[in-house]
């Protein structure tokens, strides 16, 4: 298998912004690549770089292993992208909008009756067919944002972050649609500020911050990246400073903090710690409420690399 | 690719029912607002019955000219309506345009504020009588007692063959002219309105003004294809809604057009095109926003429709007589012009003329606005 993307030191400004600061990136064909990053990090203006559609002051990017220019239509053809902003025509229904699209790519008639068809059934909006634009929820029209997207079945497909808006159960038809047609072979490159989305199904996650790459890797590595392994969290109520301090003491504990009633302990590395953490309870006679053991999310890995949260 | 956009425009188009509505009530609406308040002054019998005119005069003055006048303004069908005034009320009320114009008596001038077929006809009387001067002097001059009513009679018949064929080939023609260039400027008009369609098609094809646009761009197709075939479908629309206004106007409002219909039709189709033509260079104007553009074509509409006396007569003359290039290149004249043309000489050469200019035009509006939007990356989306 190829490279789908590649991108070197891009430099994107507007007027004083650095919105991309040698940004690079490489996407091989057939993984789902994550691009995780806070709101106004440069992943949209990654996109549209890459697609062409916007200039930029330094760098080079490739498609396909071809220099990737406004009429390359030959790669061109083989992409897909939904935008994050819904983008359809309101004087169509939801089947002509997704035709008319399908149409930029597909001439011959019957292959593109099938593929509108498809389509359609992809985002489970059988029953909609007929609806214009301004009869749909938010949700459903996101859907259509997206058969609009992928119906001429792209080799390369953008999805910039397409469950923006939308409701946890169609949320999840929509990351199981993507796996589908990545394992039906395409290429997904999906951003999104929601971590647990990226963490479900990404195969390989660059975070970015401020138009800079902070960290590269399949989850698994992003998390080794960091200190943390474990955060245990307990409810309690009126823990002296006294006891705090043994609880702190404990191994693998390096920093913990106590607030509102909560506990939060942080591990790094070591096994059992949860049990340390009970026994230390029951030989202080401390009452506690509910008791929580995580692994590190990729928030984790955000917050001690930039330290701040990923989310606003 | 290039008839499925084409089908496409078309059905969006029709779709936004809002504006092929507006398109096709501007023509039809003002046309039927001007017949009415036209109604009774093209009916054109009536019509010279009485021109109001202004008479100054000494009292002293040695020719003949007030006995004409004076026959000319007794009897149940008289042409003038005299009213003596001095020279300050005259001037004043050919101002308030309560008089069509001014007879200097003494010195057997006129004086006229604008062309009109009532000018003409006060024109054509004093020529008349100039030319008859020396006849009714020499009449009077002869005459030891007051003039006799048989001779003035042989004279003023004289004088009256002249005006009433001008009478006449007014109230059938040049009237009607006059009222059709108002039906005229409706179609001009409507025509240039085209480009508020094309404006927000050209819109939907760049990337940074749409979503829509977008999409467009990162499909294989060339910007060319997508301009053409919406230019192409608009036109035909377009095109149709000037038919329906034509058929309307003479049909149902009985307007008289003349007898040269594919020539206007044609006239219809290629204002149409000029128009779109318009929409789409103002659209392919980077930076500039959709309102801004908005903007700028009602500017442009008005500018160039005042500068071909849509609003007000006199402006066009003026630019005849200083810059009459102006009225060679701006659609909105050539258009008029085209069916003025068309209604008044038999000859086809100024309607050639302008039908080609604005053919010309339009290919290179449209030629220029592919260049500036094929470099299809944006700084700023
Ligand atoms: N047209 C523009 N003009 C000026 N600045 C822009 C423009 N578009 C984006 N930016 C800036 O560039 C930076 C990157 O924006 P971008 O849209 O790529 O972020 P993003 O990661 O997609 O954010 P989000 O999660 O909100 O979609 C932001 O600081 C943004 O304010
Ligand atoms: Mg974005």
């Amino acid at each position: 298998m190829g490279t789908a993307v590649e991108v070197n030191n891009l430099v994107k400004r507007y007027k004083d912004l650095v919105a991309l600061d040698h940004f690079s990136l490489k996407i091989e064909e057939g993984e789902i690549f994550g691009l995780l990053g806070p709101n106004g990090s440069g992943k949209t203006t990654t996109i549209n770089c890459i697609l062409s559609l916007l200039s930029f002051d330094k760098g080079d990017i490739q498609v396909f292993g071809k220099k990737m220019k406004p009429t390359s239509y030959d790669i061109k053809k083989d992409i897909g992208v939904v935008m994050q902003n819904v983008a359809v025509f309101d004087e169509l229904t939801v089947y002509e909008n997704i035709d008319y699209f399908c149409g930029l790519y597909i001439k011959e008639k019957e292959t593109r009756r099938k593929y509108v068809e498809e389509a359609i059934e992809f985002v489970d909006l059988a029953d909609y067919k007929k609806f214009l634009p301004k009869k749909l929820s938010g949700g459903l029209l996101r859907r259509l944002n997206i058969a609009c997207g992928i119906a001429h079945k792209p080799k390369l497909i953008f999805f910039d972050e397409p469950t923006v808006a939308v409701d946890p159960q169609s949320r999840n038809k929509i990351l199981e649609g993507i796996k589908m047609l990545n394992e039906a072979g395409a290429t997904i490159v999906y951003t999104s500020h929601y971590m647990e989305e990226v963490e479900q199904l990404c195969s390989r996650i660059l975070i970015m911050d401020k138009g800079k790459q902070i960290a590269l890797g399949t989850k698994d590595e992003l998390k080794r990246m960091i200190k943390n392994t474990e955060t245990v969290s307990v409810e309690v109520l009126g823990l002296g400073d006294a006891e705090l301090d043994k609880l702190k003491s404990l191994p693998h504990v390096y920093d913990a903090g106590y607030e509102d009633g909560m506990l939060h302990l942080y591990f790094s590395g070591g096994k059992h710690n949860l049990i340390r953490v009970m026994e230390c309870f029951k030989e202080n006679n401390i009452s506690f409420g509910r008791v929580t053991s995580e692994l590190p999310t990729l928030n984790d890995v955000f917050l001690e690399i930039t330290g701040k949260e990923l989310r606003d | 690719m290039f008839w499925h956009n084409f089908k496409n425009c078309m059905k969006v188009t029709l779709k936004a029912k809002v504006s092929i509505f507006w398109t096709l009530l501007f023509p039809i609406a003002l046309a039927t607002f001007m017949y009415v308040s036209f109604g009774n002054i093209m009916d054109n019998e009536e019509m010279f019955k009485n021109i109001d005119v202004a008479v100054v005069s000494s009292g002293e003055e040695e020719n003949g000219l007030m006995v004409v006048i004076d026959a000319l303004s007794e009897g149940d069908d008289k042409l003038l309506n005299v009213k003596e005034m001095s020279e300050a009320e005259a001037k004043q009320a050919l101002k308030d345009e309560k008089v069509t114009g001014i007879i200097f008596a003494d010195d057997v001038r006129l004086m006229v504020n604008e062309s009109s077929a009532n000018a003409s006809i006060l024109e054509s009387i004093l020529s008349s009588y100039k030319q008859n001067e020396y006849a009714i002097k020499d009449i009077m001059g002869n005459l030891e007692t007051a003039p006799n009513e048989a001779d003035i009679m042989a004279i003023m018949s004289d004088v009256m063959a002249d005006t009433s064929y001008y009478t006449e080939k007014s109230t059938s023609d040049s009237n009607q002219n006059m009222y059709n260039n108002y039906f005229y400027a409706i179609f001009a008009m409507s025509c240039l309105f085209a480009a508020y369609s094309s404006v927000g098609a050209i819109s939907n094809l760049q990337a940074n003004e749409s979503g829509k646009g977008m999409r467009k761009c990162i499909s294989p197709n060339s910007k060319i294809v997508f301009i053409v075939s919406d230019f192409l479908s608009l036109l035909v629309l377009h095109f149709l809604v000037e038919l329906i206004a034509l058929l309307y106007m003479s049909t149902v409002l009985g307007i008289e057009f003349g007898d040269k219909y594919p020539a206007m039709i044609l006239t219809l189709f290629v204002g149409s095109m000029i128009g779109l033509a318009i929409g789409v260079i103002v659209g392919a104007i980077a930076k500039l926003g959709f309102g801004g553009k908005i903007g700028i074509l009602t500017a442009i509409g008005l500018v160039l429709s005042g500068m071909a006396d849509l609003f007000v007569n006199g402006v066009k003359r003026a630019i005849e007589l200083h810059v009459p290039i102006i009225n060679k290149i701006n659609p909105a004249a050539l258009i008029t012009d085209c069916f003025y043309s068309l209604n008044t000489y038999d000859d086809y050469t100024i309607f050639i003329q302008n039908i080609m200019i604005m053919a010309v035009e339009s290919v290179v509006l449209i030629v220029i606005a592919f260049m500036m939007i094929r470099r299809n990356k944006y700084a700023s989306i």
